[in-house]
């Protein structure tokens, strides 16, 4: 995805820091550390966002309304929770996900783990 | 960890974390400042009660990570913006700066040649020869352009930046000493203190060296007489 690219349509597909904070805040609304935290989790360490990528990619997300913002009431801290376009979005994301994994399940191509790689983050 | 509310006792990681987001536009910093702030407080803690301290690799992570997302605002705020309107409401640079800039931009390269050259010599404190040499037999050593670019383009650029700074102090009245006041009026004050330094120059060059040396050579102890040897030298 380019820096340019709009989330007007929601088959656009998505970077793997967009897709990875999409996920975590699929399950609850979470602050920057959190997410910070659970991207690097879910990733398995393969992406560590800084507090610049991080906020760069929440303002973005903010800005398509994929996210929005949730003040909280005992503490200083700034929550964001999926909209419902983001939530489209990500479902849709991940339904193309599981398309490809299909499609490299009945040719096969999920036992060699090179293979199975480039289908994940193609 | 995750509720940390109040700043982490190492005001210089903290002062170092804050300079870096004076690296952003203003309206971005105005809106995520503070929870990039508790972000990186939570960053910090967690890497020295993991580690005992943060490193190099840490800090380059960091640097780099802030460096790179602070461009990518400012791009992305320019091509939003357009040239005119970016360059005067983020950048804060205005049309007297511009010209203020260019009226000391003469001056500035002389006077950049010449200290090079004085390093270069080994002795700041005496004019490299060849170097003056062949400044000297230029056009612009000539009076009536030596006058221009030494003595009437400092004025001008000092006045000319004047002007908006005075207009923006009657705007803002008493908030004149507030940082924010002082960071957008930045680039003004900047050329006005290089313009009066120029000038300062222009009426002290033969008196600073001279001060500067006698100093080197005798201490503090002898200053009332080496100014009053330099003042008549």
């Amino acid at each position: 995805m380019s820096k340019s690219k709009s989330f007007s349509n929601t088959n656009v597909s998505l970077t793997p820091q967009i897709f990875y904070i999409l996920l975590a805040l699929a399950t609850k609304e979470r602050h920057g550390y959190d997410i910070m935290k659970q991207v690097e989790n879910d990733s398995q360490g393969k992406i560590r966002l800084g507090p610049g990528t991080l906020y760069g990619a929440i303002k973005r997300m903010l800005e398509e309304k994929l996210i929005t913002a949730v003040d909280s009431s005992h503490s200083r801290r700034k929550y964001y929770q999926l909209t419902e376009k983001g939530r489209t979005l990500f479902n849709n994301e991940l339904q193309r996900y599981n398309e490809a994994v299909e499609l490299a399940r009945r040719r096969s191509l999920l036992g060699k783990p090179a293979v199975a790689k480039l289908v994940i983050y193609a | 960890m995750h509720n940390t509310e109040k700043s982490v006792a190492v005001p210089i990681t903290y002062i170092f974390f804050k300079s870096l987001l004076l690296l952003y536009p203003d309206t971005y910093r105005r809106k995520f400042e503070e929870e990039m702030v508790m972000t990186f407080e939570d960053m910090y803690q967690e890497k020295m009660l993991k580690d005992g301290e943060t490193g190099i690799p840490f800090w380059f992570h960091i640097y780099m990570d802030i460096v790179a997302n602070a461009f990518e605002q400012h791009w992305q705020l320019l091509r939003k913006q357009g040239l005119k309107k970016y360059t005067e409401q983020t950048l804060h640079i205005n049309r007297y700066n511009i010209i203020g800039g260019l009226l000391l931009l003469p001056f500035f390269s002389v006077f950049l040649v010449d200290i090079i050259a004085r390093i270069a010599q080994g002795d700041v404190t005496h004019y490299n020869r060849p170097v003056y040499s062949l400044l000297s037999h230029s056009l612009l050593y000539w009076f009536p352009v030596l006058f221009t670019w030494v003595i009437l383009f400092p004025v001008l650029a000092v006045l000319i930046n004047l002007f908006p700074l005075i207009k923006n102090i009657l705007k803002k009245h008493g908030s004149v000493l507030r940082f924010d006041f002082i960071r957008q009026n930045i680039i003004s004050l900047t050329l006005l203190t290089i313009g009066l330094g120029f000038l300062a120059i222009i009426l002290l060059h033969d008196l600073g060296p001279c001060v500067v040396h006698g100093l080197l050579r005798f201490g503090f102890g002898k200053l009332p007489y080496i100014l009053s040897f330099c003042r008549n030298a």
